[in-house]
C-alpha cells in the first residue's frame, strides 16, 4: 500500500487523473457509437500541429528559465513570416517552408531582444513573461492593422488592415498533412506532418546532448555549478530564449496550415497556456524536462481534447464543453505544478 | 534639487507618463466636458471597491492580487442566487451580498492556502487560479445549471433548459439599485466634500492639542490650508466659469455609493493601525523574521486574501448594479487586470499601495479608458485603434510594473554588495 | 553564590545519526552572571543553543539526552516560543528587525500595546487599535536602560548598522520576564568602538539581575565581559573556571586542544624551493558576502601542500571563490609568473587548475545528475573531451565517459550501485568523492579543496586525505587546502596560512605549537613564517 501511494506521489495524482479521465473518454467513444476513424485521424492531426509549439518549451526550462509564457512573442513572429508567404502568394510545401525560413531571423531578434528583458528579472521571470506576452499581442493587433500588406484575400475588402481568420486554401492549406499521406482502414496518416514532427523533436533531442544543450542543461539546473563550471550563464539563457522563440515562430506556421487558418489579432494571447500544459502533462516540472516528456505529454492531452469533443456533443449537444475542459485541465496542471515548485527547489 | 527632482520623475514615471496620455487623449477626443466628467465619475464609482480590494495583499507581500477574479465570481453567484429567487431592487443587491460573504470568505481562505504552498509566485497562481475557476465556474453554470441543480427562475435557463442565459439582466428596478437611493449633482457633491476635509482636519488638529496639551501649531497645520484653498479655488472656478459648472451640474453622483467606498477606505486605514495590521505589514516586509517573533505568517497571509476576497466581491456587486447586467461567463474575466492596471498606474507598486494611488489610479485609468478608441477615431478614423491601443496600454503597464520591479531588486542587491565592497 | 541557578544544562547529549556533536555538557548560570562559551566552528555551541530554544531541528533528529533545569524546574522547551515565555531571550549574528517599521514598533514587535475598541471587541483583539504612544514609551525606556540614544520613531533601516544591534537588546530587555540573555556573536559587525560601546551595554544589563550567555570568537572581549568561561570542544566541556582565574593564552590553546601525535603528520619535514613559486596572489581581496578577504599576499611553492584555515566568517574561503571567478575580486594572481584573468570566467580551469567547492550542494554539483555526467562535465567543459562528432551536432560519448568513471569510482571507493545513479541519492561522502573526482580528471597543475571534510563520516574523510596525500605525491599536483578543521590540515600539509579579519596573519608549520595556531586565529598578530 505504502508502495502504491509513494508511486503515485512521484508521478503526480493529477497527472493520473488526467489518465482516468482519458481512459472514460475513450469507453464512452466507443458507448457513443462515435466513429472511431475519424476521431483517431484528429486526434493524429490534433497531436502533430501542437507538438513543435510544445517542443518550444523546452530550451527555457532547460536554461532555468522556466515556462516559457511568452510564446506569443514567436508565434506573432511565425504569422507576420506567414503573412509574407501569403502576400507573396507562395503555395504548397514550399510555401511553408519559405513561411518558415522568413520566420526564423525575425523570431532571432524578437528573442534576442526579449532575452535582454528576461536576463534583467531574474526569479520573476514568469509573470514578467506572460505580460510581456500579452502586451505584444495587443500592440500587434494595431501592427495587423498598419501594417503594409496589400493582397485582396487577406486584407478586408473594406476599412483597414489584415482580416481576423485567413483561410488557406489558396496556399496551403494542409499541405505538410497530405504529403506523402494514405489511409488505413479509415485512418488518415499525415506522414508530412510526423515527418517534420519527428524531425524536429530528433533535432531538439540531439540537441540536449550535444555540448551546447549540456551546458545549458547545466545553467538551468545549478546555475552556481555552470558558473564554477566557467559557463556564462546568462548567453546560455539568450540562446535558450532565441530557440524557443524560433520554435514558437515554426511552430505556428505548422499549426496553421494543419489547421487550415492563420489566426490573427487576439487568437495567440492564451497559446502558450495548452503548450505548457502539455509539457507538464507529460511529466516535466517548471525545472526539468525532456522531449519524452513533450511528446508523451502532447499525445495525451491532444487526443484528450480531440476526444472530448465528439464526445461532449454526444452527451450535451450545445455549448462547448470541451473548451471547459480544456480551461480545467491546462490551468489546473499549472496550478499544480506551481504548487509542488518550492520542493523541486534546492 | 535637481537630483531629487530626477528621483520622482523616475519613481512616479508610469504616473506622469499617463497624466500626459490621457492629458493628449482628452485633447484629441474633443468631446464636451460634461461628456468625460460624467463618464469619469460613474467609472470611479463603478470601479474604486474593486481596486481597493487589491491593497492589502501587497502589504502582506503578495504582491498584486490577480485572484481577486474569484471575488468577482462570489458575488456573480450571490446575484444569480438572488435573480433566481426573483428579488428585485436594493433586497436583491443585499441578498447578493449576503450569499457572496462566505463564498468569498471561503474562496479567500482557499486561496490563501494556495499562495502559501507557492510563495513567491503568488501572483502566477493568482492568474492562473482565475482562468482555473473561470473553467470551474463555465461547466457550473453552463452545464450543471439545469440538469443537475434545480433553477427556479425558468427565463435564466436556456431553452433546452442546460447552462444560464447571458447576459444576465438586472430587472428595472434592481439596475442602480444602490446608485439611484440617493443622488447629488457632482458641484454640491464637490462643496459637501471640502467641508467635510476642513472639518476632520480641524477635528484632528483639535484633538491633537487636547491630547497633548499644546497651543496650536501654525505651521503644522498645512493640510488644513490645503483644504480651505482648495475650497475658494473650487468656489472661484464654479463662479467664473459657465461650462464647468454646467458640467458639473450635469453629472449625478450616487451617494450611498460614495458612502460605501468611504467606509471601505475607513476600514482600511482603521486595519492598517491595529495590531493585525501591523501584522500584515511585518510578515510582507519579512516573512523570516516575523515567523521568529512568533506572528503566524501563513495565518495572516490567508487573512489577507480573505480580506482582499471579500472586497472584490462587494466590489463587483457595486460594479454590476451599475451596469445593470452583467455578461454571465465573461464578466470577470478582465476584473483582475484592469483594477490592477489601475492600482498601478496610480503610482503604487508590487511592494506599496495606499488609498490616495487607488483613487488616483482609477482616475487616471479611466480617463484613458474613455478618450482612447473616441482619440482614435478623431486620428485615424477608426475607434479600433484606441481600442486596442488601451488594451495595450494596460497590459505593457502590468509589464513594465513588473519588469521594472524586479530589474530594481536586482539592482539594489547589486549596489548594497558594492557598497559593502567600499565599506 | 547562594542565589538560585537559572538554568542548569545537566549532562547534555546529543547524536546527529550516530555522530555524537555534545557530550555531557553540564554547568550552571546564576542572575547577572555573563558566562562565555566559546570553541571552534562546529564545538557544539549552535547545537547546544538549538536544544536551548526548542528548535525543530533536534526534535526531527531525535531529541537529547539529559535535563535542562530552568530556575530549578526541570524543563522541556519543544519550540522558541515556549522558550521564549520561559524568559529566554536571543539576540541573533545577523539582524532580525523589520527594516520598514520605526524602532519602538521592532522593539514591541508582537508585543504591541493596544487600546481595546469596539470592532476589537466584537471581531477579534486583533483589530485593536495600536497605541502608538504607549509602545513609543516603552521602546524609549528600554533604550535608556541600555544607555542608547537612538530616537525610537525613527525607521530602523535608516538607523547605522552599529546601532541595530542595541535595538535588538532592547527589545529583548523590554520583555517583563527576561531572565536569560543569549547572544551569538554579537559583535560581529560592530566596529571596535562601537563593540566596546555594546559591551557595556551587555555589562549593564547583567548588573539588572539577568543571565547572559556570551558567544563570542573575540577573545579580548571575552576576557574583558565575562564572569566565566566555558569552553567547548568536539562536543565535549573542556573547561570551565571563573574568567579572573585564567588567561587569554589559556582559553586560546585549549580551544584548538586536542594532541596530534607528531607522526599522524605526513608532510611535515618535506623541503621545497622557496624561489620556485606556481602561484602568486598579491593583494588579492574578494568580497564574498559573508567570508570577504582583503589584502591577502601568499606565495603558493610548487609541489607542495598549502593549507588555509581561520575561523569561519573571516575569508579564508573566499580565496579559492575570486580565483575561479565566483565572487567579484580585485588584485594580482601570477600563475608562473603569469597573470591570471581570474574575472573572466572559467580563466582558472583552462590554466589548468581545479576547484573543489566548500558549497557541495550548491556549487560542487548537480544533484539530479548521475554520477557519470558530474564527474565529466568540467573536464568536457573545459577541454572538450567525451564528445564525438555527429555531423552538425556534437554528442556526448557515454562509453568513453563510462571508461573514465569507473576507474575514478574504484579508485576513490565510491559507495554507489553504478555510474548511473543520481548523485543527490549518495551520502555525504561520497558526494565529496564525486567532487573531488570531477576536479582530477580534468588533469590539473594546482587543485583547491575547499571543506573537504565538511559534513562527512570518518571512513571516508581518512579515504579523502590520503587521497590528497597520493595524487601530490605521484602526479606532483600542488594542493591548496581551505579547512576550518585544523588538525586536519595539520596531517596532510607542509605549510598552514591562518586568515583572520580577511587577511594571513601567518604561516606556520604543521607542528607548530597550538598556541601560536589559536593567537593568529583570534587576529593576535605574531608568529612566523
Amino acid at each position: 500500500m505504502e508502495k502504491v501511494r509513494e508511486r503515485v506521489q512521484s508521478f503526480g495524482f493529477p497527472r493520473l487523473l488526467i489518465m482516468a479521465f482519458l481512459c472514460l473518454l475513450i469507453i464512452m467513444m466507443f458507448l457513443l457509437k462515435i466513429p472511431v476513424p475519424l476521431t483517431l485521424s484528429q486526434c493524429i492531426v490534433r497531436i502533430g500541429i501542437n507538438m513543435v509549439l510544445s517542443l518550444a518549451m523546452v530550451p527555457g526550462i532547460m536554461a532555468g528559465t522556466g515556462m516559457n509564457f511568452a510564446l506569443p512573442l514567436g508565434i506573432e513572429c511565425g504569422l507576420i513570416a506567414g503573412m509574407i508567404s501569403l502576400e507573396t502568394n507562395m503555395t504548397g510545401v514550399p510555401g511553408i517552408l519559405a513561411a518558415m525560413m522568413i520566420s526564423v531571423p525575425m523570431s532571432i531578434v524578437v528573442g534576442w531582444v526579449y532575452s535582454l528583458l528576461i536576463n534583467r528579472v531574474k526569479g520573476s521571470e514568469m509573470m514578467v513573461s506572460t505580460y510581456t506576452g500579452f502586451s505584444v499581442v495587443a500592440i500587434m493587433c494595431i501592427g495587423w492593422l498598419v501594417l503594409p500588406f496589400h493582397n485582396e484575400s487577406i486584407v478586408w475588402p473594406i476599412g483597414d488592415g489584415l482580416r481576423t481568420t485567413i483561410t488557406l486554401e489558396k496556399w496551403y492549406d494542409r499541405a505538410l498533412n497530405r504529403l506523402f499521406a494514405f489511409e488505413i482502414v479509415g485512418v488518415e496518416i499525415p506522414v508530412g506532418l510526423i515527418l517534420a514532427v519527428v524531425i524536429f523533436c530528433v533535432l531538439m533531442w540531439l540537441f540536449m546532448r550535444s555540448k551546447t544543450g549540456m551546458m545549458m542543461k547545466a545553467a538551468g539546473a545549478n546555475p552556481e555549478f555552470a558558473r564554477a563550471n566557467g559557463i556564462r550563464v546568462d548567453s546560455m539563457r539568450t540562446l535558450a530564449t532565441i530557440l524557443s522563440t524560433v520554435l514558437g515562430g515554426i511552430g505556428i506556421i505548422i499549426y496553421a496550415q494543419g489547421f487550415g487558418f492563420y489566426q490573427l489579432y487576439n487568437a495567440p494571447l492564451m497559446m502558450a497556456f495548452p503548450a505548457i500544459a502539455a509539457c507538464l502533462i507529460g511529466g516535466a516540472t517548471p525545472r526539468r524536462i525532456s522531449v519524452f516528456n513533450v511528446v508523451i505529454g502532447t499525445v495525451m492531452f491532444q487526443s484528450l481534447l480531440a476526444i472530448a469533443t465528439p464526445v461532449a456533443n454526444g452527451l450535451i449537444p450545445e455549448g462547448n464543453l470541451s473548451e471547459v475542459v480544456r480551461t480545467i485541465v491546462s490551468n489546473g496542471i499549472i496550478l499544480y505544478a506551481l504548487s509542488h515548485m518550492q520542493g523541486g527547489k534546492r | 534639487m535637481g537630483r531629487q527632482m530626477k528621483k520622482f520623475l523616475i519613481n512616479n514615471a508610469v504616473t506622469i507618463l499617463f497624466v500626459i496620455i490621457c492629458i493628449i487623449g482628452i485633447i484629441l477626443a474633443n468631446q464636451p466636458l460634461s461628456y468625460i466628467l460624467g463618464e469619469i465619475s460613474s467609472r470611479l464609482f463603478r470601479n474604486l471597491t474593486l481596486i481597493l480590494a487589491l491593497i492589502i495583499p501587497v502589504w502582506a507581500g503578495m504582491g498584486m492580487n490577480f485572484s481577486i477574479v474569484v471575488g468577482a465570481m462570489a458575488a456573480e453567484i450571490g446575484i444569480i442566487a438572488a435573480t433566481n429567487f426573483s428579488i428585485s431592487g436594493v433586497a436583491c443587491m443585499a441578498v447578493a451580498f449576503l450569499v457572496s460573504i462566505p463564498l468569498s470568505l471561503v474562496f479567500g481562505n482557499l486561496t490563501g492556502r494556495l499562495f502559501n504552498k507557492t510563495r513567491g509566485q503568488e501572483m502566477i497562481t493568482g492568474m492562473i487560479l482565475g482562468f482555473f475557476a473561470k473553467g470551474i465556474y463555465d461547466l457550473v453554470f453552463m452545464f450543471l445549471c439545469g440538469p443537475v441543480i434545480p433553477i427556479k427562475n425558468k427565463a435564466m435557463l436556456l431553452t433546452n433548459g442546460i447552462g444560464l442565459i447571458t447576459p444576465i439582466d438586472l430587472n428595472q428596478e434592481t439596475k442602480k439599485a444602490i446608485n439611484n437611493i440617493w443622488k447629488v449633482t457632482l458641484d454640491k457633491a464637490l462643496y459637501f466634500l471640502f467641508f467635510v476635509l476642513i472639518a476632520v482636519q480641524i477635528v484632528l488638529i483639535v484633538r491633537k492639542m487636547v491630547k497633548n496639551q499644546e497651543k496650536f501649531q501654525w505651521k503644522k497645520a498645512y493640510k488644513l490650508y490645503a483644504s480651505i484653498a482648495g475650497l475658494i479655488v473650487y468656489a472661484v472656478i464654479c463662479h467664473t466659469s459657465e461650462t464647468v459648472l454646467f458640467a458639473l451640474r450635469f453629472t449625478d453622483v450616487p451617494v450611498v455609493t460614495g458612502i460605501i467606498i468611504a467606509i471601505v477606505c475607513v476600514l482600511i486605514t482603521y486595519l492598517s493601525r491595529t495590531k493585525l495590521g501591523s501584522d500584515i505589514n511585518a510578515v510582507g516586509q519579512n516573512r523570516a523574521i516575523a515567523i521568529s517573533m512568533g506572528i503566524p505568517a501563513d495565518k495572516v497571509r490567508i487573512i489577507a486574501v480573505m480580506m482582499s476576497t471579500l472586497l472584490a466581491a462587494l466590489g463587483q456587486l457595486i460594479f454590476i448594479q451599475d451596469i445593470g447586467n452583467f455578461a454571465t461567463y465573461t464578466a470577470h474575466e478582465n476584473v483582475g487586470t484592469f483594477s490592477i492596471a489601475a492600482l498601478l498606474v496610480g503610482g503604487a507598486s508590487i511592494k506599496k499601495a495606499n488609498i490616495g494611488q487607488a483613487i488616483l489610479g482609477a482616475l487616471l485609468f479611466h480617463t484613458m479608458f474613455i478618450v482612447a478608441p473616441l482619440a482614435g477615431k478623431n486620428l485615424f478614423d477608426n475607434a479600433q485603434y484606441g481600442e486596442y491601443f488601451r488594451v495595450f496600454v494596460c497590459y505593457a503597464v502590468i509589464a513594465i510594473s513588473l519588469a521594472l520591479h524586479a530589474w530594481k531588486q536586482v539592482m539594489a542587491k547589486r549596489v548594497a554588495e558594492e557598497a559593502e565592497e567600499e565599506a | 553564590m547562594a542565589e538560585k541557578a537559572v538554568l542548569h544544562f545537566k549532562n547534555i547529549k546529543k547524536s546527529f545519526s550516530g555522530n555524537l556533536v555534545l557530550d555531557g555538557v553540564d554547568f550552571d548560570i546564576y542572575p547577572g552572571q555573563v558566562v562565555a562559551l566559546a570553541g571552534e566552528n562546529g564545538a557544539g555551541k549552535s547545537t547546544l543553543m538549538n536544544i536551548l530554544f526548542g528548535m525543530s531541528v533536534i526534535q526531527e533528529t531525535g531529541g537529547y539526552e539529559g535535563e535542562i533545569e530552568f530556575e530549578g524546574q526541570t524543563v522541556k522547551i519543544s519550540s522558541p516560543q515556549e522558550a521564549m515565555e520561559l524568559g529566554i531571550g536571543m539576540v541573533h549574528q545577523e539582524f532580525m528587525l523589520i527594516p520598514g517599521f520605526t524602532v519602538a514598533r521592532n522593539i514591541k514587535l508582537n508585543r504591541e500595546n493596544v487600546t481595546p475598541t469596539m470592532i476589537g471587541k466584537f471581531v477579534g483583539r486583533s483589530l485593536d487599535l495600536l497605541d502608538t504612544r504607549q509602545i513609543v514609551e516603552d521602546a524609549s525606556e528600554a533604550l535608556e536602560r541600555l544607555g542608547m540614544e537612538i530616537n525610537p520613531e525613527e525607521i530602523v533601516e535608516k538607523l547605522p548598522v552599529g546601532h541595530m544591534q542595541f535595538v535588538e537588546i532592547a527589545r529583548e530587555i523590554d520583555k517583563s520576564n527576561l531572565k536569560l540573555l543569549v547572544l551569538d556573536e554579537p559583535t560581529a559587525v560592530l566596529t571596535e568602538s562601537e563593540a566596546d560601546r555594546f559591551l557595556e551595554c551587555i555589562r549593564q544589563v547583567a548588573d539588572e539581575g539577568i543571565a547572559v550567555i556570551f558567544i563570542s570568537h573575540r577573545l579580548d572581549e571575552t576576557m574583558k565581559l565575562a564572569d566565566k568561561v566555558i569552553i567547548l570542544r568536539d562536543g565535549q566541556m573542556v573547561f570551565e573556571a571563573k574568567t579572573k582565574d585564567t588567561s587569554k593564552n589559556q582559553i586560546a590553546e585549549l580551544m584548538v586542544g586536542r594532541k596530534i601525535e607528531a607522526d599522524s603528520m605526513v608532510n611535515v619535514n618535506r623541503q621545497f624551493d622557496d624561489q620556485d613559486i606556481i602561484l602568486d596572489l598579491q593583494h588579492f581581496s574578494v568580497n564574498m558576502p559573508g567570508e570577504k578577504c582583503r589584502d591577502i599576499s601568499l606565495k603558493v611553492r610548487r609541489g607542495e601542500i598549502l593549507g588555509i584555515g581561520g575561523l569561519a566568517g573571516h575569508g579564508k574561503t573566499s580565496i579559492s571563490n575570486g580565483i575561479f571567478g565566483m565572487y567579484p575580486a580585485r588584485g594580482t594572481v601570477l600563475l608562473d609568473g603569469q597573470a591570471l584573468h581570474y574575472e573572466k570566467n572559467g580563466e582558472a580551469l583552462k590554466h589548468a587548475m581545479a576547484f573543489v567547492s566548500e558549497d557541495r550542494k550548491g556549487v560542487g554539483l548537480l544533484l539530479d545528475e548521475p554520477i557519470s555526467l558530474n564527474m565529466v562535465y568540467t573536464d568536457m567543459r573545459t577541454h572538450g573531451s567525451y564528445l564525438k562528432k555527429r555531423g552538425f551536432f556534437t554528442q556526448f560519448d557515454e562509453k568513453a565517459a563510462e571508461k573514465s568513471v569507473n576507474d575514478m569510482i574504484k579508485e576513490l571507493d565510491i559507495r554507489c550501485t553504478s555510474g548511473k545513479q543520481l548523485v543527490g541519492r549518495l551520502s555525504g561522502g561520497n558526494q565529496q568523492k564525486v567532487c573531488v573526482a570531477r576536479a582530477l580528471l580534468t588533469n590539473p597543475k594546482i587543485l583547491f579543496v575547499s571543506e573537504p571534510t565538511r559534513g562527512i563520516d570518518i571512513g571516508a574523510k581518512q579515504i579523502l586525505l590520503n587521497y590528497l596525500v597520493k595524487i601530490n605525491k605521484e602526479l606532483g599536483i600542488t594542493i591548496i587546502m581551505t579547512s576550518s578543521e585544523l588538525n586536519e590540515l595539520r596531517t596532510i600539509c607542509d605549510r598552514i596560512a591562518i586568515v583572520s579579519s580577511g587577511t594571513v596573519q601567518g604561516i606556520l608549520k604543521p607542528d607548530a605549537p597550538n598556541i601560536e595556531f589559536a593567537l593568529l586565529m583570534s587576529g593576535e598578530k605574531g608568529g612566523r613564517e
